[in-house]
């Protein structure tokens, strides 16, 4: 798998010669898995898809700051599963030519409060999106600000989002959906929750005796995860992740870093 | 096995549900609840399994001997109850098998061998006439009534309790269902000589299959007569009216 390492100190790359890294642009001429792992890095990284390339990108931003720019030429595809800690990495994808599909989970998992400014823009016709954010906010106030742009003239378009936010604590939790459709043969839909998980599915998840913390992880996970196509190493990687975070058990049958 | 005793439960906001009562069963035994709708029989089902919408404000309930009301629901799960709901819900992007499997990891010391908890699982979907593709789909997602139900026994059978509390199995299950349904739980009991069964219904059908030692007619909150099999066959013949068990305003429809 090509990786791509970002830090602080800047961009480290092991990828294959198909793809090149100029600046802070990652052109993709053919068919590939790349893996970008974000730690601790506050970069503005562009990626073009070349025409009828297949993509299929794993991020993992961890106290990261990171601003992702998606350019997709003719019937391109690319499939985006974007997991952050703690970060507040934020995405905007084009779709420049006819026939350009992405599918875009992004899952946030965070203490920090922040805005996600995120845009979806279809310049062609017969373009799709299909994007979800998820972020669980263990505190602070958290926004999505998911914004879908159809032009004029874009026949044949699909443009879906879903978004949801559980929160864990009384932290502001905000879902700003937008959608501007300036076409009318669209298809165009969106869903917003904001909340927490059930009494009801707790209650379940006990009764076969899980206790809360083992519920909880549960929940995250397929929360986090579930709408993600991930390799089953990363996915493991993520897994252990969102145990992590969770901490340990304590003394009240929560757990140290959910204290809900 | 479970001991109940003269237990007055509300809600959060101080609606009396059950209200005095009593329930005795021995290991190995099979009781039935039958009564109106909202008398609290699924009140009563998720008050053992300690569910914190409800408050017990007088009464016991003793589970093998020991009072399980200082218990939290996970824990009193773990030590061997087991409720198949009357709804049971879904839970979306957590599979089946993953629910399982960490549910199984919960209760023992030592991690469950995947090959062996794999087989155990395929053979209990085999057992079901379930499909075994279901066990990588979400909890109950897009399940039916049916198919739901069915799963709560899966789960069962995995589990392994000691005291089963079967909510409304028969409701959602068709003929043939429920005949394999009952069947499952049949070998389960004969394996486990000493698990106990605790049925609530409203309809004597499933007592076809599962040979019931007590029969409990419950109603606005305790039970107020109690016999054998022939109660509910005479329950069904004559009505809650018919029963000349309390009086007419007692009897909430
Ligand atoms: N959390 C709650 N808050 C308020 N009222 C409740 C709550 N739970 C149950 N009730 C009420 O208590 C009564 C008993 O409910 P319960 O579900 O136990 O009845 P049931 O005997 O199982 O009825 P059915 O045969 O229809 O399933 C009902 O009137 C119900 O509306
Ligand atoms: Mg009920």
């Amino acid at each position: 798998m090509n990786k791509l390492l970002l830090t602080r100190d800047g961009k480290k790359q092991e990828m294959d010669s198909n793809l090149i890294l100029e600046e802070n642009t990652v052109i993709i001429n053919e068919t590939t898995f790349l893996f970008i792992d974000a730690r601790d890095s506050q970069e503005n990284l562009t990626l073009v898809i070349a025409p009828e390339v297949e993509l299929q990108l794993s991020i993992l931003g961890f106290q990261s700051a990171n601003h992702f720019s998606f350019l997709l030429k003719k019937d391109a595809r690319v499939s985006v599963s974007h997991f952050g800690i703690d970060s507040c990495d934020s995405y905007q994808v084009v779709l420049q030519e006819e026939g350009a599909k992405i599918r875009y989970c992004y899952s946030s998992l965070t203490r920090n409060s922040a805005v996600i400014p995120i845009e979806i823009k279809h310049m062609a016709q017969h373009t799709e999106s299909e994007i979800s954010n998820h972020c669980f906010q263990v505190a602070g106030d958290y926004t999505f600000d998911v914004t879908g742009i159809v032009l004029k003239n874009c026949a044949g378009c699909i443009c879906n989002q879903e978004n949801q936010i559980i929160n864990l604590t009384h932290g502001k939790s905000k879902i700003h959906p937008n959608l501007l459709i300036d076409h009318y043969d669209v298809v165009a839909n969106h869903s917003a929750y904001v909340g927490k998980f059930s009494k009801e599915v707790l209650f379940y998840l006990a009764s076969r005796g899980l206790n809360p913390k083992e519920s909880y992880v549960l929940l995250l996970t397929g929360f986090l995860l579930g709408k993600m196509s991930l390799s089953d190493e990363l996915k493991g990687r993520f897994e252990n992740k969102i145990q992590e975070y969770g901490g340990e058990r304590n003394e009240s049958g929560g757990f140290s870093n959910f204290t809900a | 096995m479970l001991e109940i005793k003269d237990l007055f439960v509300e809600t959060l906001d101080h609606k009396e549900i059950l209200k005095g009562f009593s329930l005795a069963m021995k290991p190995g035994e099979i009781h039935v609840i039958m009564g109106p709708n909202g008398t609290g029989k699924s009140t009563l089902s998720k008050v053992i399994l300690r569910n914190p919408d409800y408050v017990v404000k007088k009464g016991d309930i003793l589970y093998q001997g020991e009072s399980i009301l200082p218990l939290s629901t996970d824990e009193v799960a773990r030590r061997g109850i087991f409720l198949a709901m009357q709804n049971p819900i879904s839970i979306e992007g957590v599979s089946n098998s993953e629910f399982l499997r960490t549910a199984l990891n919960a209760r023992s010391q030592n991690k469950v061998n995947i090959y062996l908890f794999m087989k155990e699982m395929e053979q209990a979907f085999q057992d079901l006439a379930m499909p075994k593709e279901m066990m990588h789909r979400s909890i109950n997602q897009d399940f039916s009534g049916g198919e739901r139900k069915k799963n709560e026994i899966l789960q069962m059978k995995l589990l392994k309790p000691q005291l089963i509390l079967l909510d409304e199995l028969d409701s959602g299950l068709d003929i043939d269902s429920l005949k394999i349904v009952c069947q499952n739980i049949n070998d389960y009991l004969m394996e486990h000589e000493e698990a106990s069964l605790l049925i609530i219904t409203h309809y004597p059908r499933i007592l076809d299959y599962l040979h019931p030692d007590v029969v409990h007619i419950m109603i606005d909150g305790r039970v107020v007569k109690s016999g054998d099999i022939s109660l509910a066959y005479e329950l069904e013949k004559n009505g809650y009216h018919g029963m000349n068990v309390v009086s007419e305003e007692e009897i909430h429809e």
